[in-house]
Formats: structure tokens, sequence, C-alpha cells
């Protein structure tokens, strides 16, 4: 009974035997690899992007209310976290940033007409610091703590037919019923790339929200900015231990359901796109290993017909197809890699109408792409089975052979 | 014997006697808080389970129709004024030089944060116009002897409440207490009077707690300071004007 290495010597000259034959199929699944590598390199990268550039921007990844605040937003249900708490929040080594808020709504008005808006009391160094929110104040300053005006966005200022150095009179009201009423000068106009933010935001540092708003020491949100995203539901159930009752942490995906959802869609249309990928490429590698084998029948025939085993053919066949296919996967692999870091590094701007919906989501407008380790290694793995699979082809056609017949081809 | 005698009185006229008699205490014990006028210092404390606010406030009323508040402390909030003209509410504020009508679909709000509501500034004075009073028996709130007026509103009445039940003391004609029910016959608000005492010129109680009973630790005390009964007022002291100018 020969070794394993029989099949092997035997395999791997049968690959050499015929460069062209073997190359063809290498090439088949190689691009297999890249193109099916590409298309979840792009879409996990605009997740990546949407997630990213909602989270970034807005709620951050996890954030402390009172408990039952997040139902009903009311400024009724503000906390007050004590310096302790919050120090050693701020001590967990995967937190880089805690952005205190105090946010309610408000209507403001320039002479004869009145929006309503939100209204956050912010850290300004603390949000700049997460979402460099400096770099989009369009005109104007950016708030200090001491501001005693605020930033309002551009949509609201247009609305409005306001600029800096105008004063708005802001009315509703604040901590439990009392009355905010207040003139405050702009100091700045920010422009948000969320539509939805831009239409009516207004910003003013968290001393003069407290003061306004009658809620000295109270916040109605902690939002909180991780080093490494990965680690989020790590540091969740850590300050959820952490703090006393009383509290509700929560992370973007209890934040925003909608997000999740909106990503989950994505994703049901992109998995029937990548089945039909799949089945392409699939096809592609059948075609080229069903051509391998009807090639080969005589050989086969001629195999069999001198005292070959069908059963070590089929073996001696199936090493050959997974030489191939390791072969093509790994080229699959180096090739795909360089291409899909030089996207990450220069990403493909998108513009026209794509551009102005990618707007709307929050994402910039261009072709960004996922380097996580995973699309590569489970893009690689599904092809390899692919090409392993295939390999029942020359084992049936091996099975039923006739080497009478076989050896007349 | 006092009460044999009127309960007597009321089933021999149990329309017309009886209701006269109710009608009449209800107006005397309106009569007794409010006077022709009455001008008044008193203080608002409004509690909430961890948090409460201490509001200090001038008010002047002159009848059922008119009444203006001033508020003197908080710094934030001093200076703010609210007007009760008729049925309208409006609302001075200082610090953005304005005057703000209270529109109908705000009524229902809370009146400063507190468990009063814009609607009771307003139409509180209706209370024995717009309903039928009856009287349900007698009874003893704080050791002092009490109708027990059971109030319905009249059916084209527009008014929030369901049914009032209130207790007038029959020494004094003071509204002690009342049980304010909403439309499905349940116990909403109470509001109780304490402190019975000169203040000013008249013996009333100066003390006024209102606990909504839907909402756990919350409650509105308001204490009167002084208060002064029917001191000459004139109507054009409520305008829009003064709204600015008192102190």
């Amino acid at each position: 009974m020969p070794d394993f290495g029989f099949y092997l010597t035997l395999a791997w000259r049968n690959c050499w035997r015929n460069k062209k034959r073997t190359l063809i199929a290498v090439s088949s699944i190689l691009f297999a690899v890249v193109l099916s590598t590409f298309t979840t390199s792009v879409q996990e990268g605009q997740h990546a992007q949407m997630i990213q550039g909602t989270v970034k921007q807005i709620s951050g990844y996890i954030q402390v209310h009172k408990t039952g605040y997040w139902e009903n937003k009311s400024i009724d249900d503000a906390m007050v976290l004590s310096e302790a708490d919050r120090i050693s929040i701020q001590n967990s080594p995967e937190v880089k940033t805690l952005l205190p808020r105090l946010e309610t709504g408000v209507l403001v008005s320039k002479d004869t007409l009145t929006k309503v808006s939100p209204l956050i009391g912010i850290d300004p160094e603390a949000e700049n610091n997460m979402s460099g929110l400096a770099k989009r104040v369009i005109a104007g300053k950016f708030l200090t703590d001491s501001s005693e005006g605020m930033l309002i966005a551009e949509g609201l200022a247009k609305r409005l037919g306001v600029t800096v150095g105008d004063t708005l009179i802001l009315f509703g009201s604040g901590f439990h019923g009392s009355t905010v009423a207040a003139e405050i000068p702009i100091e700045g106009i920010v422009k948000y790339p969320l539509k939805q933010l831009n239409q009516a935001m207004i910003l003013l540092s968290l001393n003069r929200a407290e003061t306004l708003l009658d809620c000295e020491g109270y916040l109605t949100s902690l939002a909180i900015d991780l080093a490494k995203p990965a680690s989020m539901d790590e540091v969740k159930t850590q300050i959820d231990t952490l703090l006393n009752s009383g509290f509700e942490v929560m992370t973007w995906k209890d934040l925003m359901p909608e997000l999740v959802q909106a990503i989950a869609a994505d994703d049901a249309g992109s998995y029937l796109m990548t089945s039909i990928l799949y089945l392409v490429v699939g096809f592609g590698i059948f075609g080229t290993i069903m051509m391998m084998t009807q090639e080969r029948i005589r050989e086969f025939g001629i195999l069999v017909a001198i005292g070959m085993k069908k059963a070590k053919l089929s073996i001696v066949v199936l090493t050959e197809i997974i030489f191939i296919s390791l072969t093509g996967t790994l080229a699959g692999f180096l090739v795909s890699v360089p291409i899909m870091v030089w996207m990450y590094l220069f990403p493909i701007p998108v513009s026209g109408d794509m551009g102005e919906a990618m707007l709307n989501y929050g994402i910039e407008p261009f072709l960004f792409v996922s380097l996580a380790p995973f699309v590569f290694y489970s893009q690689a793995l599904i092809i390899l089975v692919f090409g392993i699979l295939a390999a029942g082809y020359p084992f049936n056609v091996i099975r039923k052979l006739k080497p009478v017949e076989a050896m007349r081809r | 014997m006092k009460t044999t005698l009127s309960l007597f009185f009321l089933m021999m006229f149990p329309l017309l006697s009886g209701a006269q008699t109710v009608t009449e205490i209800v107006k005397k014990a309106d009569q007794v808080v409010r006077g022709k006028s009455n001008r008044a210092e008193m203080t608002m404390k409004i509690v909430k389970p961890d948090w409460t606010r201490e509001f200090s406030m001038k008010t002047w009323a002159l009848g059922e129709d008119y009444a203006l508040i001033y508020l003197t402390a908080p710094v934030r909030d001093k200076g703010t004024v609210t007007l009760k003209r008729k049925s309208e509410v409006w609302n001075f504020l200082p610090t953005i030089n304005k005057e703000i009508k209270i529109p109908s679909s705000m009524m229902m709000q809370s009146w400063m944060g507190s468990d009063f509501t814009n609607d009771d500034l307003v139409k509180e004075s209706s209370f024995v116009e717009d309903y039928d009073h009856e009287i349900t028996g007698d009874s003893t709130v704080d050791g002092r002897i009490c109708w027990k007026v059971s109030s319905v509103p009249k059916p084209d009445a527009a008014v929030v409440w369901g049914k009032i039940i209130s207790f007038i003391s029959k020494e004094g004609y003071f509204q002690l207490l009342a049980v304010f029910y909403d439309e499905d016959g349940i116990a909403v608000r109470t509001m109780k009077s304490t402190q019975i005492k000169n203040a000013g010129n008249r013996v009333i109680p100066t003390v006024m707690e209102i606990v909504p009973l839907d909402k756990p630790g919350n409650k509105t005390i308001m204490t009167y300071q002084s208060i002064f009964f029917d001191e000459p007022i004139k109507p054009d002291f409520f305008s829009q004007q003064n709204m600015k100018k008192v102190k």
C-alpha cells in the first residue's frame, strides 16, 4: 500500500505536466477570490462608514442616561453623574473621550419667523475631539467652555435668514417646566454633512446651557467615544457594573435601531448580489475543472486499463484540485490585498446623485473599503470550498468510467 | 340638631331650597378667599421626587376676570408677569422683553412647572357657575365640621374635571379639601387648605397644597405671606402695558 507521498507526487507531477491547463484553473480561482473580496470589502467599508459617520458625528459609541431618558428624551429626566463615576468611566483603558451633554428642544425665532430646533449644551473640546466639529464651522468661531453665544446649523441659519453676530430668541421650557427665554448671539455657523442635523441644531457651551435651562450640575446624557470600537460591548458591561442602578447604558445599536435596520436591509440586498457573484465564479471554476476532466478521460481510461484503482485515481485528482485551489486562493489573496490597501488609502470619490444620497446618509461621498481581516479570509475560504466541491465532477466521471470506451476518445 | 334640621329641610324641598343653599355655600366659599379684589404676597414651592423649586410672587386680582402675577424670585425668573384678562392669559418675559399670549393649546400645560395648569389660572373662577352642586353629607376635616359638596359639570360647560368633591367648613366657609376626578371617575388631584389665620385683613387658610395623585412624590405648596382684601383697584391695572411696569 503506497503512502500519502505517492498521491502527492503524482498530483504534483500532473499539475506540472500540463502547465497551461493548471494556470487556467489557478487563474479562474484567483479571479473568483479577487472579485468576491472586492465586493465584500466595499460593502463592509460602506457600512463601517455609515456607522462611523453617525456614531462619530452624533451619538458616540455608548451613552449613559438616567433610566428611562431615551424613551421620552425629556429634560426632566436629566441625571446627576458624580465626579467619582465620571472619573472611573474615564479611567477605563478603552474609553477615549467623555462627552457630557444637556439636550432639549426649543423654539428659536428671529422677528416673526419661528422654528423648532434641538439645543445641546456641549463640552466643545470633547466634541471636537470626537467629531472634528471645529473644522465644520464655516463662519464665525467655535465655542469655548465660557462661550455665551451659540453655534447654529447652516440650514437653520439659512431658514431664519441670520448670520454670525445676529441675536436669536430662544423660547421653551427647561428643567421641570422652568421658563426658557433668552436672547443669544450667534457666534458661529456650523455645516453638518448630515442633512437632518444641518436643518436644525443649536449648540451652546455646557455652562451656558445649564443656566439657560435651569439645571446646574445635570446632564441628559454622557456620550462615550472609544479608542477601539470592537471593545464596545465589553466597555458597556464594564460601565453597567460600575454605575449604581438608576442609569441606563446604551450602545449605538440600542440608540439607533434604525441604523442597524438600514444596514440589515442593505445586507439583504448585498446577499443577493454576492450570491449571484458566487454563482458566476462558482460556475467559472466548475467549468474549468469540467474541461480539465473531459480532456483527460482518455488518460484516465488508460490508467484504469493498466490496473490503476479508481479510488486511488480519484484521490490523485482531488489532490491536484486542492493544489490548484490553494495556489489560486493564495494568489488571489496576494493580488487583492494590495488593491484593497490602495483603495483604502486613496478612496475613489463618488459624484452625482449617488454622492448626494450618501451625503444624506451622513457618509462622505467616497468608495470606502474595509480592510477587516475577516473580509479576506472569509472570501478565500468560501472560494476554496467551491474549488474542492467542484472535484465532485471528476469523481463522478471516474466512477462511471469504462476504460474501453474512454480509450477510444 | 342643625344637621337634622337642614336634612329635614332638604327632604322637604329637594329641588328648590336644597340647590339654592348649596350654590350659596359654594359662592360664599369662593367669595371668602377672593373678595371683590385682593392683593397678596405669596410663595409657591414645587416639589418633585428628587428636586424642588421655590418662587416668590406678588399677585393682584379683581373679581373673576382679572388677575396679575409678578414673580420676585428666583433671580432667573424675576420680573416674569402672568396676566389674566377674561379668558386670555398673557406672559411677559423680561429676559426677551416680550409678551406672549398663551394659546388655548397650551392651557393644560403646567404653569411655571407647578402642578397648576394655565387653565387653572383662567377657569378656576367658573367653579361656581359651571357645575351643578349637591350636598352629599357632613364630614370632618382637620377637626372642622364641613359640608361635603359634590359638583358635576353642567352639560354644556367646557371644563376638564369629571367631578369635584369639596369639603367646605360650616364655620367660616373655607374650602378645606377638594378632590378632583377625571371623566373616568378616577381621583387625579387633591387640594388641601390649612393654616387658617389672619394674614392681612381677613382670616383665611393661608397654605394650599396641591397633590397630583397620578405622580407620586409631586406636589405644589402655595403659602400666603400676606393678603389684603377689597382694596380699590381698577381694571386697567390689568393691562398689557402694565405688565412691563409693575413691581
